[in-house]
């Protein structure tokens, strides 16, 4: 096989893979449009750090880390709706990305990475660099699986039980902040967020188990995005979009056969 | 005396809002009280600030005769929250709720075959009726062994059955662990067995504490109740 498809698909598994276990705590929070704030600043942070000349993964992931702090505490759904504010803040940074991406037009190959993503630039160093983080969100999910869980069902519920939710919520916050940094150039800012949320709604078409919510929500994750590069290859497609509307079709026939809808008829 | 938690003279600001104010008891160990009041007097704030989810702005609160880092005072506690906004599909079934809580073996089948609820706990939660959710809650709540039970209107959607069958687990848990139970309710027609005292709370603060006998004999107490 020819490396550059070789490594494409590796590195289309792995995206894959940790946006679809990340997505599960966006699902299962409720909070899509946190994950849509989290990776419209860090594509912010991303271009602006061109224009400044800085390393620009490392101020994507700071800005998607201190977007998460600070819509944080606005997360819990037993207190406000914070989808009308967040979308104010998301379509905020959205606007400062487009400013740095204007200032920078014709200039940077870089930028055009960060909007739309580039799959086929992946090195062998990014691979192994995102498998080990793969490796190490895979770990932490069993070993705080009750934590998560109950964390996920109810929070207060989860406090009484001796989790401690604050370490929690910020926990599962900087890892969306860092997977959606590490997805920011392969996907891109303007559909990595397709990536995260598609996955656990298809694994909510299938079970009731969180475990195997999670392994549905990975595989769909891996099979949507190598799927939507084999198509690009194929057809001389863009990768992202091809994977954006493979994984959305996977949706849409995952919901055909959905047991919980033919089950309970909804 | 056998103290469980106390209260001194502990007000609650929200903002520049005052939500409790002056909440002064004693709970002592195996107390089955019924806090009652109208929508927004204050219950469940009440219950907050005992878990240490909401910091007295004044006064204190003290656990076993210690005053206790806030944060340990919930280990101690098993609650059940007034709402628990669940989707019909989140993927839990009753069986993982309860082990949230990681039972022992003994007491899990002892709850299970008392509660009567074999049948249901393989089913998701949130495809449950009102009444066995709160049965599977009051479980989870149990199974930590708490020292005290809070309970945040555990009635609310139930029919008259379905309620009945609650309060007969919980006056079996009564008998069996003698917990403290610090019970919000709007239904006072049917009260408990074992309650031994009834605190009536008003716009944030207890007017009343009285034998559940003598609820009846205050005036207006429909009106306190119902608004
Ligand atoms: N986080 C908050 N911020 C501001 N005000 C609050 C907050 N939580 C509660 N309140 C106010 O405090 C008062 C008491 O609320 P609480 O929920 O304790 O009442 P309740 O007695 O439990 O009512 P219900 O019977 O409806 O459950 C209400 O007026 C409510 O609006
Ligand atoms: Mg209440």
């Amino acid at each position: 096989m020819d490396e550059v498809v070789l490594k494409s698909l590796l590195m289309a598994g792995l995206a894959g893979l940790s946006c679809g276990l990340t997505g599960v705590f966006i699902y299962l929070m409720n909070i899509p449009f946190i994950g849509v704030a989290i990776a419209h600043s860090a594509m912010a942070g991303g271009i602006w750090a061109l224009i400044f000349n800085l390393p620009s993964k490392f101020l994507a992931f700071i800005a998607s880390f201190l977007t998460a702090i600070f819509i944080g505490p606005i997360t819990d759904r037993a207190k406000t709706n914070p989808n009308i504010s967040l979308s104010i803040i998301f379509s905020f940074v959205m606007g400062i990305a487009f400013l740095g991406a204007g200032l920078l037009e014709g200039k940077n190959q870089l930028v055009t990475n960060f909007l739309w993503g580039n799959i086929f630039l992946s090195g062998w160093k990014d691979i192994f660099f995102h498998g080990v983080l793969v490796i190490f969100v895979i770990i932490f999910i069993i070993i705080f699986f009750r934590q998560f869980s109950v964390f996920l069902f109810n929070r207060e519920i989860a406090a009484t039980l001796g989790v401690n939710t604050g370490f929690i919520l910020y926990f599962i916050l900087f890892l969306i902040g860092i997977v959606v940094t590490l997805n920011l150039d392969i996907i891109g800012g303007l559909m990595l967020f397709a990536l995260i949320i598609t996955p656990p709604s298809i694994a909510y078409q299938f079970t009731f188990d969180l475990k195997k919510f999670f392994f549905i929500s990975s595989l769909s994750g891996i099979l949507g995005s190598t799927g939507g590069v084999i198509l690009s290859f194929i057809f001389n497609l863009p990768v992202s979009a091809t994977v954006v509307i493979f994984m959305s079709l996977l949706f849409f026939i995952s919901t055909l056969f959905s047991p919980k809808r033919i089950r309970y008829g909804e | 005396m056998n103290e469980i938690i106390s209260f001194y003279d502990v007000t609650v600001k929200i903002g520049q809002k005052t939500i409790l104010s002056n909440i002064d008891f004693k709970l002592n160990r195996g107390d089955f009280i019924l806090l009652i009041g109208a929508n927004g007097s204050g219950k469940t704030t009440l219950l907050k600030t005992a878990l240490g989810f909401i910091k007295p702005s004044f006064g204190s609160i003290i656990y076993k005769n210690e005053i206790s880092g806030y944060k340990d005072i919930k280990n101690f506690c098993g609650y059940v929250p007034q709402r628990l906004d669940i989707d019909r599909y989140f993927p839990v079934i009753a069986e993982d709720v309860i082990n949230f809580a990681k039972p022992e073996k003994n007491l899990l089948n002892y709850i299970i075959k008392e509660f009567r609820i074999k049948d249901i706990i393989r089913k998701p939660f949130g495809m449950l009726s009102g009444g066995e959710r709160q049965k599977i809650l009051l479980a989870m709540a149990l199974s930590k062994k708490p020292d005290i039970l809070l309970l945040d209107e555990p009635n609310l959607n139930l029919d008259i059955n379905a309620y009945r069958d609650f309060l007969r687990c919980l006056l079996l848990i009564k008998k069996e662990f003698n917990p403290t139970i610090l019970m919000v309710t709007h239904l006072i027609s049917i009260i408990p067995k074992m309650v031994n005292r009834v605190f009536v709370i008003k716009d944030g603060r207890i007017i009343y504490k009285k034998a559940p006998y003598e609820i009846f004999k205050i005036k207006n107490i429909m009106e306190i109740i119902y608004g």
